[in-house]
Order: structure tokens, then sequence, then C-alpha cells
């Protein structure tokens, strides 16, 4: 496996089969993980002793896809993160994210997340999302705990359904308005009040404002007829379409939940 | 610019890899090998919700294996 730190990857390393447009995706999703890695770092403290490059984001690139996880370079295989209480771990948060190139093949676009609190490595709460997804929310919480009144109640209305709570998915606002890694960090360290690191709050915010102004720029790609509405109607600007005509609203993407 | 301070251990940065299909056939075949199960039967326990924990991380790793491989 060849290895490139973000900052030291030229475009001969790559070799000659890419073209430029891959090389620029590879990095950005390089300083995708560079975010992450400052994220991270800036809210969960490392365990004592433990080899940070076990929690070390890494991206690993194939063509116009790549795979970020954690301590994958040193230990080959993707690792969790331990969170700490009194400063002993006694869970760990579980971090998968896979990129592919956007449509226009300009930035790599987030096609599946996986973020989960796990104990003795099994799952707690999950929070899932795969842009493909049609059989269920595309993007969803799945709390593993049971509660007979909500299996009662599955099981006499849903006859495919095993009445599980853990297999009941709650939906949370799609592709667009679904939580950020920052808003599990803060459950994480407010609710949870696993270990952190000293205004681990100011970075979650930082990264959630960051996370928020992508996402509304989606939004207003899937539909610039609202924000020009907004701006025009509410706030008084003036905005001009482009020469080559409006853009259609995307009221697919509207719709999916 | 790093926000805050991590006094528990030293820090890394993020690092991108060129994905090898030689090194990532080997990782899927230890992922295969610590559940001792065919990747069939794996993904059959997974979908049915009867994997062990073990196993669920296993299919994690084939499954990132064949997102890279197939990309």
């Amino acid at each position: 496996m060849t290895r490139g730190r973000k900052s030291t990857l030229s475009r001969s390393s790559w070799g000659p089969s890419l073209c430029r447009v891959t090389f620029d995706l590879a990095g950005a999703a390089g300083e995708f993980g560079e975010e992450l890695q400052e994220l991270l770092d800036a809210v969960l403290p490392y365990e004592q002793g433990a080899d940070p490059e076990l929690r070390q984001v890494t991206v690993t690139a194939s063509r116009l896809a790549f795979a970020v996880e954690l301590g994958t370079a040193k230990a080959r295989e993707a690792k969790t993160i331990p969170l700490l209480h009194q400063g002993r771990k006694v869970a760990e948060l579980f971090i998968l994210i896979r990129l592919v190139a956007d449509s226009a093949d300009r930035y790599p676009a987030v096609t599946k997340s996986k973020f989960e609190l796990r104990i003795n490595r099994l799952p707690l709460l999950r929070l899932d999302f795969d842009r493909d997804m049609h059989t269920a929310p595309g993007c969803h919480w799945n709390v593993h705990a049971e509660r007979g009144a909500i299996t009662n109640l599955l099981a006499r209305n849903n006859p495919d359904h095993s009445g599980e709570l853990c297999k009941l998915h709650l939906p949370v606002g799609g592709a667009r308005m679904r939580p950020c890694l920052e808003d599990l960090l803060q459950l994480l360290v407010e609710e949870f009040q696993f270990g952190s690191v000293p205004d681990a709050i100011t970075a979650i915010e930082a990264g959630r404002v960051r996370w928020r102004r992508r996402q509304l720029a989606a939004m207003v790609r899937d539909d610039p007829h609202e924000a020009v509405r907004v701006l025009c109607d509410e706030l008084g600007y003036e905005v001009k379409p482009p020469t080559s005509g409006a853009r259609d609203v995307r009221f697919d993407k509207l719709r999916r939940w | 610019m790093r926000v805050g301070r991590n006094d528990g251990g030293g820090h890394v940065d993020a690092i991108v890899v060129k994905a090898d299909p030689v090194e990532l056939a080997a990782r899927r075949e230890r992922a295969l090998s610590s559940v001792r199960l065919p990747e069939d039967e794996l993904r059959s326990r997974v979908e049915a919700g009867s994997a062990t924990p073990e196993e669920r991380d296993a299919w994690q790793e084939v499954d990132t294996v064949a997102f890279l491989l197939g990309a």
C-alpha cells in the first residue's frame, strides 16, 4: 500500500492513468480526512499509553472512491476510538465514511456513513446514512434497547417487522438535514459525559457551522427557486438568473425521507 | 489549525493511502478468516440480524473492500 500524507501528495504519486480531476478529488478527500482528525482530536482525549496511530484517520483512495476509517493504516483494519471516563475506556465510537465523486466529479460527496456508540463491541446507538437507501430513511438512528409497548405496536400493525426497537429506523431529516458527527460528539460529551478535551464545544460548534453551510449550499442547489424567493422577497436582494436559464427544483431530493 | 488541546497522548495527522488490490484482497481474507465463515453466510447472518459483534465487524471489512475494489 502506497502511503503519503495529504500535504505531500503530488500528481505523479497517483500515476499517469489518473487525470487531474482525480488528483483534485484525492486532495479534497485528504482535506476531509484532516478536518475529521482535527475535530476528533479537539474533542476526544487520547487514551493514556495507547498507540495514537490506532485512531489516525485513514483515507483509502481507489480511483473515484474513498473510504475514511480510523486506524486502518496501522492496524490494517478499521478501529474504534476509546471513550473514556476518568481516563478509563468504558465505551467506543466507531466511525466509517465513504466518499465518491459527486455528479460533476468536482467534490468528494458522502455516499455512506456509519457512526456507532458501542460497549463491548455491541452497538448502543447507531446513526446510519446511505444515500442510495430506499427501503428505509436515508439517514436514521437505530436505538439498541427494548420497549415492550413499541414491540407490541409493531407486532400488531406490521407483520413484516420483527418488533425489535433496534430495527426501527428513526428518520432524521434525510440527506440534507441529517445530523452531523458534531451532534453525536456533543451528545457523548454533554449527556454521556465521556472524557473530553478542554474547549471541545468550540471545535464542535465550529464544525457544525461548517457542516450546516455545506448542507445549506446543497439545498440551494436542490431548490434555487426557494433561495431566490427568500433573498428577493424577504431580504431585499436582487438576484439575476443565469443566462443559461433557471435551474429546475430537484423535487426528488426534497421528497425523500 | 487545531482547536483545543489533547494531552492524553501524541498527535497524528490524517493519512491518505492509495488502495492496493492485493492488500485489499488480503484484508478481506483476514476478515473472513477471523470469523471462519464464507462471505455469503456472513452476509446472510448480518442481514438477518443474527450476527455476533465480531461477525458484524468482519462484514464491515468485507463490505469496505468491495466498495473500494468496485470503484
